[in-house]
């Protein structure tokens, strides 16, 4: 092989070798979850659950009960409560809740609302049996129009299902909402 | 089988001025290195109130450092404890729920005393701040233990900001790393009664 021939198949592989590390996903492409969009109303089914949304409305303030204090809430934007029902599939489960909003931003639910009774992040999911949960998350008003939310088995959720169901209806917004257990 | 023929004497002279080039030129460069590190030891800015200071993943803007009596009523509070407080605006400007509000937390020093971590409490409950949601500026309190002994005096706050790459070198995710010195605060606080 004469040199130039050999200069070119170097050059040659130098420059696909730079296309390939510059178009190969990244990390975070290739292990993300595999996503299942659901139809407004639906039921969305994912790997280890299923899941509705019942009811979706927004909030200025909070009240709930907190190991028997009464406790409210207001927020920097709105309350969004979305009340769901979900079970388990395969085995029992426990879900983690996450809005996309409108502009891409995720938010999770919020910590400074803790229900320990129907909150999401405490609830098992068993195989079978339907239960009601609810999802509050503190975010801009303008990030509920558009957004959705969207579901996976809490805990490592890379490579796993994750659902994302739009809202069917928004109810109206109510200065105070309060959560019962 | 081809015989070996040993390279000539000038090339081999020439081989070896340029490794030791190459040697001489490693050892000045790292010397120059440590020469200029020690030249400009790494001081944070200088901040001031109003000012914000970019943690990395929030925006904080300090604006203004008190000192108060802890309230007596609070558990495991001694009586006559002072606190150092700092007020501040922050904002998460990720694109997430952020729960690591700050992974250095800010370092008040006084004199020659560094005070310990300091509670960040979310003005709006009274409560330690746990999230911090994207678009929602909150204002918070950072509040210091002080010593039965500290008497009024400028007090220094240094500000960490904690480093986001986009492709970590180990997996290629997206990672928050270190954390390195953001802002420097020189303040003298007002004494609340």
């Amino acid at each position: 092989m004469s040199r130039g021939a050999a200069l070119a198949a170097v050059l040659a592989g130098v420059v696909l070798l730079g296309g390939m590390m510059n178009t190969k996903p990244d990390y975070n492409s290739t292990f993300q979850p595999f996503v299942t969009n659901t139809n407004p109303g639906e039921e969305g089914m994912g790997r280890l659950f299923t899941a509705r949304i019942t009811e979706a409305h927004i909030a200025s303030q909070i009240e709930f009960d907190h190991w028997g204090e009464q406790l409210r809430r207001d927020s920097a934007g709105v309350f969004l409560i979305v009340r769901l029902s979900a079970s388990g599939t395969a085995r029992s489960t426990r879900l983690t809740a996450i809005w996309l909003g409108a502009s891409g931003r995720q938010y999770s639910v919020s910590s400074r609302v803790e229900l320990p009774s129907s909150g999401i992040e405490y609830k098992w999911f068993q195989p079978g049996l339907f239960q009601r949960a609810v999802a509050v998350f503190e975010l801009p008003e303008d990030e509920i129009k558009g957004g959705r939310l969207a579901l996976m088995a809490a805990g490592d959720a890379r490579l796993d299902s994750a659902v994302q169901i739009p809202l069917q209806t928004l109810g109206p917004k109510q200065d105070v909402t309060r959560i019962g257990p | 089988m081809s015989e070996t023929v040993p390279p000539s004497l000038t090339r081999r002279i020439w081989m070896r001025i340029f490794a030791a080039t190459g040697v001489i030129a490693a050892v000045v460069a790292s010397y120059w290195i440590k020469v200029d590190n020690a030249r400009q030891p790494e001081e944070p800015p200088a901040t001031a109130f109003g000012q914000p200071v970019d943690t990395g993943r929030a925006l904080l803007t300090p604006r203004a450092l008190f000192v108060l009596s802890a309230d007596p009523g609070d558990p495991g509070v001694e009586p006559g404890t002072k606190l150092l407080a700092l007020t501040a605006r922050i904002e998460n400007i990720t694109s997430q729920t952020q729960s690591v509000i700050f992974a250095s937390p800010p370092m008040a020093a006084t004199g020659d005393l560094e005070l310990a971590e300091p509670e960040v409490i979310l003005d709006r409950d009274g409560e330690v701040l746990q999230q911090l949601q994207p678009r929602l500026p909150e204002d918070v309190t950072i509040l210091w233990t002080l010593p039965g002994t500290w008497e009024a005096q400028q007090v220094e706050i240094t500000f960490f900001a904690q480093i986001f790459k986009l492709r970590d070198n180990l997996y290629g995710q997206s990672n928050w790393l270190g954390t390195y010195p953001a802002g420097s605060l020189l303040a003298t606080p007002e004494i609340s009664s």
